[in-house]
């Protein structure tokens, strides 16, 4: 099936040609109230593969280099045309305004945290039936799925380089948690030697750094 | 990649390669099997996720409500028991259908995933 193919929202329209897509076509914009779409013309979605999936994170790179502010588009992601994109969007430009404001300058960093065990969960209250003590175990479940208490060490190394962090823990050993840290654009390399100074203090736990990405894990709003 | 940084072992890789397996199984789009044998599986595969969702919806008011202390006492323990009661006859039923946790949801394309 023909349409336009999305890739990111942008702050701002490119400020030089954004060249080729996944499928080779030109890429162009297409201005939604505050927010630019940019798209391509495709005969129909590319299916997903290493190579495709290549190809879109670079053209997400690429303009990461001309535009401040790109939310990156869920791989995959067709509309019949510039009228249903317009329709899709228009009703969503305030809050994809503000999802463009959090990403502007910044890039994503992903760290994997590696371990056989992990880090002790305070210990749930005894006191209750089977209801209250029920609940006060689900309460604790989802306040640590948000959390990831084995990087404490390696968060005040880092500081205020992390605009935003986005965790997720597995707790399947090895792979214990992966947390995503929003940063500005440029400081990668402050953030490596940040989390190498921090690796001690992180022991029993290893953590593996991947990066810079673009947004894609900031990017709930244009999903 | 700096030169500093320790590489993976190959556990560290094989459980990032389940991972993402996992994952992308998640992200699959589940297909309607007409296979008359299948029906009820698909449709118990359905309902239940349905039921899961409501499920996970009056979990977190329930937290919400502990956490801003509206709940008393007596109504946290029969709030919790109902919800453990829910929790263990979704999995039961689950099981016998030959369901494991993750396959309770729905792709909702660009909406993302149900639950």
């Amino acid at each position: 099936m023909s349409g336009v193919y999305l890739y990111a929202l942008l702050g701002a329209p490119p400020t030089c040609e954004a060249g080729v897509g996944v499928c080779a076509e030109r890429l162009r914009a297409v201005v939604v109230g505050g927010v630019v779409a940019l798209v391509g013309d495709v005969a129909e979605v590319p299916a997903p593969s290493a190579v495709t999936l290549r190809a879109q994170d670079g053209v997400l790179r690429r303009l990461a280099t001309v535009v401040d502010a790109v939310l990156p588009v869920r791989f995959g992601t067709l509309m019949a045309d510039d009228a249903a994109l317009s329709a899709a969007l228009a009703p969503r430009t305030a809050d994809l305004a503000r999802a463009l404001g959090r990403v502007s300058g910044c890039e994503q960093m992903t760290l994997r945290v590696w371990g056989e065990v992990t880090a002790a969960a305070p210990a749930l209250p005894l006191e209750g039936g089977p209801g209250t003590r029920y609940l006060a175990g689900r309460r604790a479940a989802h306040e640590r799925g948000r959390r990831v208490p084995e990087l404490e060490p390696a968060r005040r190394r880092l500081g205020d380089l992390v605009r935003e962090e986005r965790a997720e823990r597995h707790d399947r050993p090895p792979l214990l948690a992966t947390v995503q840290h929003l940063v500005p654009r440029g400081s990668s390399a402050r953030y490596i030697d940040a989390i190498d100074t921090a690796r001690d203090g992180l022991r029993p736990w290893r953590v593996s750094v991947t990066g810079p990405w673009p947004a894609y894990a900031f990017a709930e709003e244009a999903a | 990649m700096s030169a500093r940084r320790p590489p993976l072992d190959v556990r560290e890789l094989q459980s990032l390669g389940a991972e993402l397996e996992r994952q992308a199984a998640l992200a699959t789009t589940p297909r309607w099997n007409a296979d008359p044998e299948e029906v009820q599986r698909s449709v118990a595969r359905l309902v239940l996720t349905l039921v899961e969702f409501v499920r996970q919806l009056l979990e977190r008011q329930a937290i919400r409500r502990l956490e801003s202390d509206t709940l008393t006492p007596e109504e946290t323990e029969a709030v919790g028991v109902a919800l453990m009661r829910l929790e263990e006859t979704v999995r039961d039923l689950a099981r016998r259908f030959g369901l494991g946790p993750d396959e309770l949801n729905l792709d909702l394309g660009p909406l993302g995933r149900l639950l």
